[in-house]
């Protein structure tokens, strides 16, 4: 078990129990009220569960998990924004298949260790890019016929 | 419906090319899947329900059945050959399977885990035909406030034993119950926590919330570390398996399957604390214990046994009845729901030519479990292999198709990765996934069950704990939540 400053599970447990709060507050204040009672009773036993969890951190009882560094932030961010690029942009206005390619590809460029300024390695990605499309709309495409946004591409 | 009716409709709905190769396909997938670190058969399972809409319920079903049984077996093939367990059930087989591979002995390693994994998967579906049906008749009996009864049960011991804390497990089930609640309430016809978005009328994706919980928090952690090197595999080395082998070991298989059928049958426990207790068991028993841990090809055995004799045992709640053992079983009750089934003991009734279907296929998959196996060990031991900077983004662009697939809607993609966030922020803070995703299907029909006991009773709570059946659930559930809390403060005094 690896001791997690405290300040994070204090505003973890605390975000956990602001959810339960406004759940709560907000199955309370709808009506019918019989088609809140479920959530009223489920949301009323979490907030309890919640803030008991943010008591103990604020005691510092919670001492679990590894919690999340800068590092490791830094290391994702690229990726997600990538990703988030790919979903609610690049997959509409160029059409999936070229937009997952092109994620793809830089996906793979970004978390590859070997070194960037090889014509070798670019080429080695590029392959494995292709092949990686070919089965993806083989899949897709041609197997399954699921409909994609087929926009400037394919 | 006599015996043999039942027998012959259900073969007349498998005997199909369709459904002998969306079962073999299964296994292969699941080998794969579970061959390769950083996936797991979970995963490998969540991945391919997407493509199960397009076929028909039995093929589908049996497709994502056979992933299950490929790649709990798929699991051992890194652990034996560079120690590193493919799902988390084959942690067991690194013990005795990395030491023999490191004297050259892996192909006899892979070859008893294969017929240990075969043999025990074989037991553990007979039990399955053998004690659904008799579970399934006597529930029958149930009505609205003994299911309920019966679902927090399973709720509060998945909650307990998932993780480390039952705290923690408890708020991940309860967080999984509220998502359930979002969407149009069918009773009422009122809009509840949607916000006034029409993408959240009909509630939360199943198939966006379960990719995003367990596939993307993985894709995250590669993301985090992708250069982490897993060793290269070890050569198979010229040693077979032999059937005098089998035979030293059948006691302990034959053990561990029956250890494997007890603890799968019960929700919550999984396949993992199943293959260390075989293992623990076979040492206890064998006249060999002083080799154990030393490459013993019996410790092989005992825990392949055990995490394989989980398989078919945790389908018995799941088909009797309609609750899911594990994570797994909750994706393929899932899979049942989108086709339009519900599991449990109507199903005996309304569906029996499904069920008779599903034991048969069943039955076939521990053949085939043999073949893919023995052709797996020579040639997907390399998959093993597979670089985390190619596997993330093949990984990622394929959660996204496969969520963008169900309903053509770019939100439940985005549902997806609000989910993956949550996921991979519990995973950090060591909050056990499997509550939450279980309570998350229970949910509606908890909710269901609840509804139906409070109009039966004029909203008379005392009905819950009607009869004897009841009192029996809310004893067990007692029970759990004493046994579990008495086991931390244990613990806790003993670190003191």
């Amino acid at each position: 078990m690896s001791d997690l400053p405290r300040s994070q599970h204090i505003v973890a447990s605390g975000l956990v129990a602001a959810v339960g709060i406004t759940v709560a507050y907000l199955s309370y204040t709808q009506e019918p009220a019989a088609a809140f009672l479920f959530p009223r009773l489920i949301s009323t036993v979490f907030v309890v569960l919640a803030l008991w969890t943010f008591g103990k951190a604020l005691l510092g009882r919670t001492k679990v998990g590894n919690g999340l560094s800068r590092t490791a932030m830094m290391n994702i961010l690229p990726g997600l924004i990538t990703a988030l690029v790919f979903v609610f942009w690049a997959a509409k206005g160029l059409g999936f298949y070229t937009a997952s390619t092109i994620t793809f590809f830089i996906l793979l460029s970004l978390y590859d260790p070997a070194p960037h300024n090889e014509a070798k390695t670019w080429i080695k990605r590029a392959i494995i890019t292709a092949g990686f499309l070919a089965v993806m709309y083989g899949l897709f495409a041609m197997l399954l016929n699921v409909f994609t946004p087929r926009e400037i591409f394919f | 419906m006599s015996l043999w009716d039942s027998l012959m409709a259900g073969l007349s709905l498998v005997a199909t090319f369709e459904a002998f190769f969306a079962l073999f396909a299964g296994i292969c997938i699941g080998v794969v899947g579970g061959a390769i670190p950083g996936l797991s058969a979970t995963m490998a399972v969540a991945l391919t329900l997407p493509f199960t809409f397009s076929l028909q319920p039995i093929t589908g079903i049996l497709l994502l059945l056979g992933v299950y049984k490929g790649g709990i077996f798929g699991g051992s093939i890194p652990a034996i050959l560079i120690k590193t367990p493919g799902t988390p059930a084959s942690s067991a087989t690194i013990l005795d399977g990395h030491p023999m591979a490191e004297r050259g002995e892996a192909g006899r390693a892979l070859g008893m885990a294969l017929w240990a994994s075969c043999t025990a998967d074989l037991v553990s579906n007979l039990s399955l035909i053998l004690f659904a049906g008799w579970l399934a008749s006597f529930a029958l009996s149930f009505g609205p406030p003994e299911f309920f009864a019966l679902i927090l049960f399973s709720l509060t011991i998945i909650a307990g034993v998932s993780g480390e804390s039952l705290l923690r497990g408890f708020l991940s089930a309860l967080l999984g119950l509220l998502l359930a609640t979002v969407g149009l309430d069918l009773v009422y016809g009122t809009n509840r926590f949607t916000f006034g978005d029409p993408n959240m009328m009909g509630g939360l994706n199943f198939i966006a919330v379960l990719i995003g919980l367990f596939a993307i928090p993985e894709i995250i952690s590669m993301a985090w570390n992708p250069v982490a090197h897993l060793g290269k595999a070890r050569a198979l080395g010229q040693t077979k398996v032999t059937f005098a082998d089998y035979r030293r070991s059948f006691r302990s298989i034959i053990r561990g399957s029956v250890i494997g059928v007890f603890l799968g049958s019960i929700p919550g426990i999984g396949a993992a604390p199943s293959a260390f207790l075989s293992y623990s068991e076979a040492r206890r028993k064998s006249p060999n214990k002083e080799n154990f841990g030393k490459g013993e090809i019996e410790g092989v055995a005992a825990s392949e046994a055990g995490n394989n004799g989980v398989a078919g045992a945790t389908l018995i709640p799941l088909l009797a009845l309609g609750v899911p053992g594990d994570v797994i079983t909750a994706i393929i009750i899932g899979a049942f729901m989108i086709h339009g089934l519900q599991p449990g003991p109507m199903m005996f009734i309304l569906n029996v030519d499904i069920i008779y279907g599903l034991f048969i296929g069943l039955i076939v998959s521990s053949v085939f479990l043999f073949f893919v196996g023995s052709v797996a060990i020579k040639g997907f031991r390399f998959v093993a292999d597979i670089p985390k900077r190619i596997l993330m983004p093949a990984v990622l662009v394929l959660c996204i198709y496969g969520v963008f697939a169900v309903n053509n809607n770019i939100f439940d993609v985005g549902v997806m990765f609000v989910m993956g966030w949550v996921g991979y922020i519990m995973l950090r803070y060591r909050v056990p996934a499997a509550p939450f995703l279980i309570a998350f299907i229970l949910g509606p029909l908890l909710e269901d069950n609840f509804r139906q006991s409070m109009l039966m009773s004029g909203s008379d709570p005392t009905i819950l704990l009607r009869g004897p059946i009841t009192w029996f659930f809310w004893t067990l559930t007692v029970v759990t939540i004493v046994a579990i809390v008495r086991s931390v403060v244990r613990k806790a005094r003993s670190a003191v």
